[in-house]
């Protein structure tokens, strides 16, 4: 029964302008119903007898006449304004998903984001983080810095939502809309994201790369779902490392989530009392969640986690919608109408039948009417 | 031409059934019209119904084969938009901007390359490709529409057509899965950048002939200089103009600038006005051959079915006519 459910839907017209061309054809209709309504029959008197002897039925008939033809036209009319049918589940193979799940995902490319993970910077002059370890020091692997441990677990959270539609912001003082939304991300964004940010680098990112402003970038994104109409199926993944901005992350925030676009904050090397303390305050909030990541690997866990909660029945899509161009099933089921039609037309709704049998009708009426007083003229 | 589903022609078999009927009605029609002494229509007017009657059927079993056109050439075209604040120019809060006639053009490009493939960077001072390279027309409309504007990246008081062009190239050079095949890139700018350009643009030049890219540069701006309406915060025209150190802001059309990137690159200038030309210019250069059995994105297959709806539409026509001057 489910299933049946997914597949009942709604239709839609791509050209509703398309109806007018019935309009031509109702016009000859209505001419034809109004102005010879009377070609090919004859005057007739004696109606209680006409009645009585079932020949009474010419009026009727030219009404349903008039209406399958006016089916066929209406028909036509369809045709040309683009039926699309709407469904949660594909009605054919060629369906198309058009309600999608949106994500805009925030990457900050501020020059702390090049400090490797699992190291703190304790100079924050603009371009000069010194760095200090803070852990023992005694590993030899070298550290992946923070900017290229986000961008590879990013991308792997986009190939994990491959089909829905991302969008991407990257972000320092101020963010660029690098990417609108989309969901062709098989490329996972590394026309963008092949550019990189860290000391020697000549990249034109790497000079844009300077300090942070989350709240800013925070306002694009929603600036970006409000233009797209999302309001409730939205989600923005900000990854920084800034934890005094992440601290302070105020306005732009709660009017995210006022829309009920849920925020989930990946915070590089922040402190986990920062952590604690946001988690505290968004404790009643299900769409605001924050992970604190001091390794690749928690990174990696970090995107694990937010894919698993974006794949909760809890924030599932309400219903997925896949829309279906029904023009070409409705043209076969016009060809089956139109040939019942024209069947019906030509075999019982002939005018010259009806002219005839009326005219016959009038000779036999007449001949009855003799008997009884009566007279068709 | 295909068609996506040609079982659907298997209807067309009731054509037959359906001449028959048509015949059929007629015999009826004329005899009992011969049981009043009046004259039919004669064979002509059966003959017409009945190819009316095959051509509607046939059209409509057309339609439900989901008829479709492939384009056996494609092209991949890069749009490069100005979106520095010069492209806020405008003489009146009623008129476009720069960029909304940049836009303009895009639109137009796109619409008449149908077969192409598009993508779109935006510059001031960086240049980002905003989008991928795609066949998805709509996607592009959308953004054409929602994301590009003016402030798009960090100080877009800086036009740096240069570095624009240079990262193009890099782009090219680095990515050729996504690249590979763009040979033309449409520059749209006022022109507008700051000190000599003759010797900042050689090294992006050089990059882009390496690289096997002509840019094909679109002037957009007016004849004279051009002022900029201050926007509020909320991004609403005022009647204010932009000024620096006391002076308006003025922005001229540097055509000569764009020209002279035309010509470094081995490509062409085009003024706004022009866009039949440059839509040629890319049809006749930018567009190549697929291979034969080549695999087609399913965005290069269009409809084509408005064709047989119009051949149904008339032939129904003609029906609903014919039978109205079924008796004479």
């Amino acid at each position: 029964m489910n299933d049946i459910g997914d597949i009942i839907g709604s239709v839609s017209f791509t050209t509703p302008a398309g109806f007018l061309v019935s309009l031509p054809f109702l016009a000859l209709l209505g001419w034809q119903l109004a102005n010879r309504a009377n070609r090919g029959t004859v005057a007739l008197t004696g109606l209680e007898y006409l009645e009585a002897h079932g020949w009474f039925s010419a009026a009727p008939r030219r009404w349903l006449r008039a209406v399958l033809w006016g089916t066929l036209a209406a028909m036509i009319g369809v045709l040309w304004a683009g039926p699309v049918y709407h469904s949660s589940r594909p009605l054919f193979a060629g369906a198309s998903q058009t309600v999608h799940k949106n994500f805009v995902l925030m990457v900050d490319i501020s020059r702390s984001m090049t400090v490797p993970l699992g190291q703190e910077k304790i100079v924050s002059l603009p371009g000069q983080p010194a760095l200090a370890p803070t852990g023992a020091g005694t590993e030899k692997k070298p550290k992946v810095p923070r900017y290229q441990a986000a961008r590879k677990a990013l991308m792997d959270f986009v190939a994990r939502f491959k089909g829905e539609r991302i969008g991407l912001i990257l972000f320092s003082t101020e963010p660029i809309l690098a990417r609108w939304p989309t969901v062709e991300t098989e490329n996972r964004f590394w026309e963008i994201l092949e550019e990189n940010i860290g000391r020697g680098v000549e990249s034109q990112i790497q000079a844009f790369s300077s300090l942070t402003n989350t709240d800013k970038a925070l306002s694009l994104a929603r600036d970006v779902f409000a233009a797209q109409d999302v309001v409730g199926d939205g989600a923005v993944i900000l990854i920084t490392d800034a934890e005094d901005d992440v601290q302070n992350i105020g306005v732009a925030a709660r009017n995210l989530r006022k829309d009920r676009i849920r925020l989930y904050i990946i915070g590089v090397g922040i402190a986990q009392k920062i952590a604690d303390g946001l988690t505290r305050e968004f404790a009643a909030d299900p769409g605001f969640r924050i992970f604190r990541v001091d390794s690749e690997h928690e990174m990696r866990e970090a995107y694990r986690l937010v894919g698993e909660v974006e794949e909760l029945p809890r924030f599932k899509l309400d219903h997925k919608e896949y829309t279906t161009d029904i023009r070409w099933i409705l043209a076969l089921a016009l060809v089956v109408l139109a040939t019942i039609v024209l069947g019906i037309l030509n075999l019982a709704f002939h005018q010259s039948q009806a002219a005839g049998a009326q005219a016959a009708g009038r000779s036999a009426a007449n001949a009855e009417g003799g008997r009884n007083g009566l007279r068709i003229s | 031409m295909g068609f996506a589903f040609p079982e659907a022609f298997a209807l067309i078999v009731v054509v037959a059934p359906l001449l028959w009927l048509l015949w059929r009605g007629e015999r009826q029609a004329q005899s009992a019209l011969r049981a009043f002494h009046a004259r039919g229509p004669g064979t002509w007017h059966l003959v017409c119904r009945s190819a009316l009657a095959a051509l509607f059927i046939a059209a409509l079993a057309a339609i439900g084969a989901r008829p479709y056109i492939e384009s056996r050439s494609t092209g991949d075209f890069l749009f490069l938009v100005d979106v520095s604040r010069s492209m806020n120019a405008r003489y009146s809060c009623g008129e476009p901007t720069f960029l909304d006639r940049s836009k303009t053009v895009m639109r137009d490009v796109i619409a008449k390359i149908p077969e192409g493939k598009f993508g779109i960077a935006a510059f001031d001072r960086l240049a980002i490709p905003i989008t991928q390279m795609t066949f998805d027309h709509t996607y592009l409309e959308e953004v054409i529409e929602h994301g590009l504007f003016v402030g798009l990246t960090y100080q877009s008081t800086a036009t740096k057509i240069g570095n624009a062009l240079a990262v193009v190239a890099g782009k090219k050079n680095r990515l050729p899965e996504f690249y590979g095949n763009v040979s033309h890139v449409i520059l749209l700018s006022d022109g507008h950048v700051s000190g000599s350009y003759q010797r900042r643009f050689q090294p992006a030049f050089e990059a882009l002939r390496k690289a096997g890219i002509r840019i094909l540069a679109v002037g957009i701006g007016n004849p004279g200089e051009t002022p900029i309406p201050v926007r509020t915060q909320g991004g609403a025209c005022t009647r204010e103009l932009a000024s620096a150190e006391g002076r308006t802001v003025l922005i001229p059309l540097r055509d000569d600038i764009l020209t002279f990137i035309a010509a470094g690159t081995r490509g062409k200038y085009f003024g706004e006005g022009a866009r039949a030309s440059l839509v040629k210019f890319l049809r006749e250069n930018g567009l190549r051959k697929i291979a034969r059995g080549a695999a087609l994105h399913k965005q290069q297959r269009r409809d084509a079915s408005f064709w047989f709806l119009v051949f149904a539409t008339l032939a129904g026509f003609g029906l609903f006519l014919a039978n109205t001057t079924r008796l004479r």
